[in-house]
């Protein structure tokens, strides 16, 4: 206790590394990251637009395609959440530039062999297939997988680095566990009210809960990944495909996962800014909810096994009611919380704000529909269907790209010190919300309708549906390039002033 | 006994029950075991090398506010990386058949626990339980698939 305290005794700003620094190493992460993104949504369009009929691909790229838009998207979403996460941790720690780079480095190498082995091997077994895939019925050469192993390996090794620096930071900051996870703010209030110290910040929680989950998926990716390659060298090594299973989903749907909380940091830090004198405190109830989010998530990924009769029956429950228990402490604690902190505080609407506030809308939606697939009695009909899709792009699409980008034009707002007009806002948002409502509204109805993912060519209704969602595609990616002309107009402007950061 | 010197036991105790075990399969010669099995022995003597590493690092433990030495992390994760590596079930038959070549993977366990637990305190104090803890589960988690079938 006598350690915690003197450690959050320390002011939250010493030895912390440069805001220069700090920015560039953000931006080093950001950049490529909006980049993968902005490729892989007109990617994305392309297989949408082949799916409704107005455009054929060759048979086998459909599938390449959509292996290279999956791992690309995740990599690219990761890497914006990872940047924004270090540039607010480094307000509060120091930490070193030097592990943030190598780990960025790693990634992108994984990233370009990922394409190598999409683009001129051909691979497309998705990002996350399942054993015996990617060693049979293949239509891709043997060193297409390897490469495409190897890849992901460089992925996994960037993210381990990045998880450990970052619990490293947040341990010793705070004091260890205890500190890092407000023990004695929720436990014994009024002891640590009047020890007159302050608990770590709400995005501080971000980082320790992406942190360990985000090792717990590294290592089980560590783990899967050598066992598959292993196998690509020696076919005749035995792998138990449940086993493959549940590792694969450990780290894809952890990773998933945390791509969108490692964002939700800007909405802590952003958010207030837009309002007068409002601030995003640490409570207890804070606390305890990203306690329950950091087991929740690991846990989670047990409803994507419920088809697997062999898994034991125990953990299916456990998957369903840890789906069900990890929508609450976001709902409740950031979602509720955020709508607190808008109402009545003479909210400033800008670019930055506007993102920042709709993904969170886009984030409840995107759970919603999550919640209703894991429910068993919907998940018979919804498994593997284009609900699934839905789901997910609704909280990544229209939940953790618009945290960054309302990060990204926060930054920018702050520099230049000038905002968007009302026009430029109104134009950018129907075309990112509306057209994004009406694409993501299309994979909705089709998996309702029991339309599979993951196939080019779609039993009806699927083809008509994909041609008319296709329309929202076309709008909402006008909606991106206007967005991404308005981010370079606001980065030419000169530098209204030096705002200090969170 | 000061804590410093309870700690330096528990490294000394740790260090020697895992080099004991490398030098029974030694003495044995060869011997025919299942992959499980086999595996769980290596994440017995991985854990052996990492306790040693982790209770010496505790006996010299670094202030808590020096700042992060980059350059231990990557042998931190290089660590577990190399304790998968040997535990390829591919090269199991041929070290059951080869006593010696037995032996030294198994010192490669060792090590590589103990690289794991020692580099990852040296990166920061408390990332090397965190490394060791994670290795272990890697090494756990393989016999259950890993070469290994219902």
């Amino acid at each position: 206790m006598s350690d915690t305290i003197e450690t959050l005794a320390r002011p939250a700003h010493r030895e912390v590394t440069s805001d220069r620094t700090a920015k560039r190493v953000m931006w080093l992460y950001i950049g490529p990251g909006l980049i993968l993104v902005g490729a892989m949504v007109i990617a994305g369009l392309g297989l949408r637009m082949a799916q409704g009929g107005m455009h054929t691909f060759q048979p086998g790229l459909f599938y390449s395609l959509m292996t290279l838009h999956g791992s690309a998207m995740m990599v690219g979403m990761a890497l914006c959440g990872m940047g924004l996460l270090w540039y607010l941790f480094a307000q509060e720690g120091p930490l070193n530039p030097t592990t943030a780079v190598v780990a960025c480095a790693l990634i992108l190498i994984g990233a370009v062999l990922v394409a190598i082995s999409v683009l001129v091997g051909g691979f497309g077994a998705a990002w996350t297939f399942l054993y015996p895939l990617p060693f049979v019925g293949t239509y891709w050469p043997s060193w297409a997988t390897g490469v495409f192993l190897a890849g992901i390996a460089c992925v996994v090794l960037g993210w381990t680095i990045w998880c450990l620096q970052m619990l490293g930071g947040v341990l010793t900051r705070y004091g260890g566990l205890r500190g890092a996870f407000a023990w004695d703010l929720v436990w014994s209030p009024s002891k640590f009210a009047k020890s007159g110290q302050t608990p770590p910040p709400p995005q501080a929680f971000a980082v320790l809960v992406s942190a360990v989950d985000g090792l717990l998926a590294g290592s089980a990716g560590m783990l899967v990944g050598v066992a598959l390659f292993v196998r690509w060298l020696d076919p005749t090594l035995p792998l138990d495909p449940l086993w493959v299973k549940n590792l694969t989903y450990i780290f894809g749907h952890t990773l998933a996962n945390l791509t969108i909380y490692m964002p939700l940091a800007a909405v802590y830090v952003a958010l207030p800014r837009y309002t007068h004198h409002r601030h995003w405190h640490t409570s207890a109830v804070l606390a305890v909810a990203w306690w329950a989010t950091l087991v929740f998530v690991a846990i989670a990924y047990f409803h994507h096994l419920y088809m697997d009769f062999a898994q034991p029956r125990a953990v299916q429950y456990i998957g369903e009611a840890a789906s069900y228990l990890a929508a609450f402490p976001p709902a409740v604690v950031t979602v509720f919380g955020g709508a607190l902190l808008v109402y009545r505080s003479g909210f400033r609407w800008t670019l930055g704000s506007m993102f920042l506030y709709v993904g969170m809308i886009g984030w409840v939606v995107g759970g919603i529909g999550a919640l209703l697939d894991v429910t068993v009695a919907f998940n018979i009909y919804f498994h593997n269907t284009l609900w699934v899709v839905a789901h997910f792009h609704t909280y990544l699409l229209e939940g953790a790209l618009l945290f960054v980008l309302g990060w990204v034009f926060h930054c920018l707002e702050e520099r230049s010190g000038i905002v968007s007009s009302r026009a430029v806002r109104t134009l950018i948002g129907l075309g990112v919300f509306g057209g994004g409502a009406w694409l993501l509204l299309g994979w909705y109805l089709a998996g309702a309708q029991g339309v599979p993912r993951r196939y080019a060519l779609q039993p009806a209704p699927g083809t008509d549906i994909s041609w008319w969602a296709s329309l929202g595609g076309i709008i909402l990616v006008v909606g991106l390039i206007m967005c991404g002309i308005e981010a370079i107009r606001l980065a030419r402007r000169p530098a209204h002033r030096e705002v200090p950061a969170a | 006994m000061t804590r410093r010197g309870a700690l330096q036991l528990v490294a000394a105790v740790s260090g020697v029950l895992a080099v004991a075990l490398v030098v029974r399969s030694l003495a044995e010669g060869a011997e025919a075991i299942d992959v499980r099995s086999h595996h769980l022995t290596h994440a017995v003597l991985i854990l052996g090398g990492a306790a040693a590493a982790l209770a010496l690092t505790a006996a010299n433990r670094r202030p808590d506010s020096l700042p992060e030495k980059p350059q231990w992390l990557l042998p931190a994760i290089l660590g577990p990386l190399g304790g998968m590596v040997l535990m390829v079930p591919t090269f199991y038959p041929y070290m059951n058949a080869h006593p010696t070549v037995h032996a030294l993977s198994h010192l490669g366990h060792i090590s590589a626990g103990f690289v794991t637990a020692w580099c990852g305190e040296r990166y920061r104090v408390r990332i090397g339980w965190t490394t060791t803890l994670f290795l272990e589960a890697m090494a756990v988690g393989a016999a259950f698939g890993f070469g290994v079938t219902r």
